[in-house]
């Protein structure tokens, strides 16, 4: 039995009997699982607008990491080229088609990747989901063989790299769940 | 017409209101009434059969299960790049390279499995015999196309280490040198490789992943992983084509066992050509 006299959606008067209302059909009476799922919804509704923020995030992020790639090969080319001078100034004898190799190597492996974020970069406009995982998983990978080239590497730029993997997981979470909500009709 | 002829008089012929009920519950509706007052159903409007539409605490519910199982799948492969990585530091440190990496395959391979058992338990009918028999012609593929995709593969390889003036890497290479025999390279190079990589990648990675977005998504981020963890940015393209192509083999078969045919006869044709030199270059 409802205590409302109008209903609270179209402000159609409520007689004491009635479960739905005569004017828009709305659900006057529910049930406890009722009433979980409408605060469920609208714990959902709030949710999904921070999905979305934390979508836009991630994409953010990618583009911020294709663009340190893009600035880290001419400086990764400037730091080998001074080290090779530093060392033949010290008096060591440097294997130049070995220096260039890694030169090479190095440089090229992070226009590679710059490119790649680029175009990982658009691929999030439509498809969020799989852009922030593969984007994910990329800098997961050229971490490990940062670390497996020089141990070092792990922790220089520690706390930026731990920014950026959380902010990527947000946006794979986030990009799936907002999916799912719209899916859903929430 | 008769004016006082209760049948045929004028008045009689005005049309009579159609009494209103709801056509779900059968109760009478009141002429204002657009909505029946208990079951809700719109008046005149036929019950519409009830789809049984999840409640938004089961969607939630859902959605955390399945980004705790997007969870595990990172974490498999945060597990695999951390292997190739310590691997990698032994490896510079000691001078038993080959035993160094059938360890590292062993770490793996474990991973691997005991992930597939623990948290992938309805995939593994991906493994059953039954997907064994997917039909000749799901094998007849991967055999063919084997050595066209292998020269295809090697070229690309030889044109990238030569132009950019890059050391030829020989997989086999220590192998031989340590004392080992064409077995254990075998075992080691083709069969391990083709077993787990294709367990990880195309049946765990990717069959997971179509449960979050398309098979076509779900096949570039699954080829991608796989090609970035051979830790080789001069190999990406290649790894990555030769991924999309297990991939969709998988898909096309789906069973697992196509694609762990021909990722086992890409790498048997490698070795052979490193052992053999069965091709010009």
């Amino acid at each position: 039995m409802t205590q409302l006299t109008a209903c609270p959606k179209c402000g159609n008067e409520i007689k004491p009997d009635e479960t739905f209302c005569t004017g828009c059909g709305t659900k006057l009476v529910l049930t406890l699982e009722e009433k979980r799922n409408k605060a469920a919804v609208i714990g959902m509704k709030v949710s999904k607008q921070v999905h979305k923020g934390k979508v836009k995030s991630g994409r953010t992020v990618i583009l911020v990491l294709a663009i340190l790639f893009l600035i880290g090969a001419p400086i990764v080319y400037f730091m080998l080229q001074s080290e090779i001078k530093s060392l033949s100034n010290q008096g060591y004898v440097i294997d130049t088609a070995k220096a260039n190799q890694i030169m090479i190597l190095f440089v090229g492996a992070q226009l590679f990747l710059a490119l790649v974020y680029i175009g990982l970069w658009f691929w999030a406009k439509t498809k969020p989901f799989p852009a922030s995982l593969t984007a994910l998983l990329l800098f997961l990978a050229t971490l490990g063989i940062s670390a497996a080239v020089d141990p070092a590497e792990l922790v220089k730029g520690l706390l930026i790299k731990i920014i950026i993997i959380i902010a990527l997981i947000n946006s794979v979470s986030s990009a799936y769940k907002y999916k799912k909500l719209t899916e859903a009709d929430i | 017409m008769d004016e006082n002829d209760p049948v045929n008089s004028r008045e009689s012929q005005e049309p009579v209101s159609p009494l209103n009920i709801c056509l779900n519950c059968r109760l009478a509706l009141a002429p204002q009434d657009k909505f029946c007052a208990h079951c809700g159903l719109e008046s005149g409007k036929p019950p519409s059969p009830k789809k049984k539409q999840p409640s938004p605490l089961q969607i939630r519910l859902k959605i955390d299960r399945d980004i705790s199982l997007l969870k595990n799948i990172i974490i498999l492969f945060v597990i695999l790049v951390a292997t190739n990585v310590i691997g990698s530091w032994i490896y510079q440190a000691t001078d038993k390279q080959v035993l160094v990496g059938f360890f590292m395959e062993a770490i793996d391979s474990a991973a691997v499995i005991l992930w597939l058992f623990a948290f992938s338990g309805k995939i593994i009918e991906l493994y059953s015999l039954r997907k064994l028999f997917c039909g000749w012609g799901k094998y007849l593929v991967p055999l063919v196309a084997s050595v066209p995709i292998y020269a295809v593969v090697h070229f690309i390889v030889y044109a990238l280490t030569h132009y950019f003036k890059l050391e030829d890497y020989a997989y086999t290479g220590e192998y031989y040198e340590a004392g080992y025999g064409f077995l254990a390279v075998l075992i080691s190079i083709c069969l391990q490789p083709a077993v787990i990589e294709e367990m990880a990648f195309r049946g765990i990675i990717q069959t997971n992943l179509r449960k979050f977005t398309g098979n076509t998504e779900a096949l570039i981020v699954t080829s991608a992983a796989f090609a970035i963890l051979h830790f080789s940015t001069v190999s990406f393209v290649h790894l990555f084509l030769l991924g999309m192509y297990l991939g969709w083999l998988r898909n096309w078969s789906k069973s697992i066992y196509p694609p762990m045919i021909a990722h086992f006869l890409h790498n048997l044709l490698v070795i052979l050509n490193e052992t053999y030199s069965i091709l010009p270059v």
